[in-house]
């Protein structure tokens, strides 16, 4: 290896020259060199350690609220409603409303309510049945309605019209008109 | 009946100091005593660089450093064409000549610049160590006088005489760390020399 000259050879002055220069940087490192680059190599190793035991826990916490939460709004979006049980309560709730006159300026949105005739169908279907169903959330049971008895009505009888029995007041009389005759024309000038 | 091995069989049983390539290799692999292996061997060597370069020995240490942390984040670009000395000397020095350039316009932003030296306070800023054999031999006087004209020398002169006076270095791993030839780097360093030796002469200092 070709190695720089430095003192112990060359002129005095060289020598000087060297001993001034190598004395300039002949001085030892600190001697936590090692400890403070390894502690800054390793930093980063440490927050990412920091970062996974905070995001982690964080990350599984959300997952079981997910977890608890999304089934049972999945299950009710998806499942088709029956007609035994939805049906005679929305017969029940939405007949008072259809009876009762609503409030001027009533804000609450009225439920939609099924054709009359539909509904009543529904409801014979149900009583015929004999299935009793259990109200949700312990709501009130409303009997299904008893089927009417028919109306008779008679039909409109109007009586007929003869021309015997029609009688006109007799016509007033006018008086005569007179009118008087035009003056003679003098002709033209 | 086994009989105690004898010294010599010890001596050439032990293991040897793994090479620098092998602590490459190793830290590359992820193994950080063995990088911190590279740190021991090597901190002299890289905080005399950076001290030659930036003239402050807190600025050195931060520079040796940094210069490490570096050259760890970059292990993996190492092949091994060069050894692993010269190549952590030239990350040390780039981070150092950085250094010196911020710390160079903070001295001018708040100093007048001075169109005698080129950048002396560096440079009288390098601490004075402990004195060597040869130094103690020198009259004080004359060792400042050599200091401030060192101080007043060129930088490419006064880097490769620090770098080469240091005795910490070959003259391939100063020029590889300079990214100059040789030849140039021994030019540079006899210029220095001679440059030296015209100030002192000036100043009533005899050549010998």
């Amino acid at each position: 290896m070709d190695e720089p000259r430095t003192e112990g050879r060359g002129s005095l002055t060289d020598r000087v020259i060297d001993a001034v220069a190598k004395a300039m940087t002949d001085v030892e490192p600190h001697a936590d060199l090692r400890a403070r680059v390894m502690a800054r190599i390793d930093e980063p190793r440490r927050r990412r350690v920091a970062w996974t035991w905070i995001v982690g826990p964080v990350a599984a916490a959300a997952l079981v609220v997910l977890a608890i939460v999304l089934p049972p709004l999945m299950r009710t979006r998806s499942s088709p409603p029956t007609p035994v049980r939805t049906m005679p309560i929305e017969r029940t709730v939405a007949s008072p409303t259809r009876d009762v006159p609503t409030p001027i300026g009533a804000i609450a949105p009225v439920p939609p309510v099924a054709p009359a005739r539909h509904a009543r169908a529904r409801t014979a279907a149900v009583r015929d049945s004999g299935i009793v169903v259990e109200p949700p959330h312990g709501g009130v049971v409303v009997e299904a309605l008893q089927a009417h008895e028919p109306i008779s009505i008679a039909p409109v009888q109007r009586p007929a019209v003869r021309v015997a029995d029609v009688t006109v007041a007799p016509l007033a009389e006018l008086a005569p008109l007179e009118v008087e005759p035009l003056p003679a024309s003098r002709g033209r000038d | 009946m086994r009989t105690a091995p004898s010294i010599d069989s010890v001596t050439a049983t032990a293991p040897a100091d793994p090479t620098d390539l092998s602590l490459v290799r190793r830290a590359q692999a992820g193994d950080l005593d063995a990088f911190g292996a590279l740190v021991e061997r090597n901190r002299r060597a890289v905080y005399r660089a950076a001290l030659a370069a930036v003239g402050s020995a807190a600025e050195a240490d931060d520079v040796a450093q940094e210069a490490f942390v570096a050259a760890f984040q970059k292990l993996g670009s190492f092949r091994g064409e060069a050894s692993f000395k010269t190549w952590l000397l030239t990350i040390t020095w780039n981070r150092a000549i950085d250094r010196r350039k911020s710390v160079a316009r903070w001295m001018r932003r708040i100093a007048a610049p001075s169109n005698e030296t080129d950048d002396p306070d560096v440079v009288e800023r390098l601490p004075a160590a402990a004195p060597s054999h040869e130094a103690e031999l020198i009259a004080s006087d004359l060792r400042q006088q050599i200091r401030a004209s060192i101080a007043t020398l060129p930088r490419k002169l006064r880097d490769a005489l620090l770098l080469a006076a240091s005795g910490e270095y070959s003259y391939d791993e100063i020029a590889r760390m300079l990214d100059i030839p040789i030849g140039t780097l021994k030019w540079r360093v006899s210029e220095a020399r001679r440059v030296l030796k015209e100030k002192l002469a000036a100043q009533g200092y005899e050549r010998g």
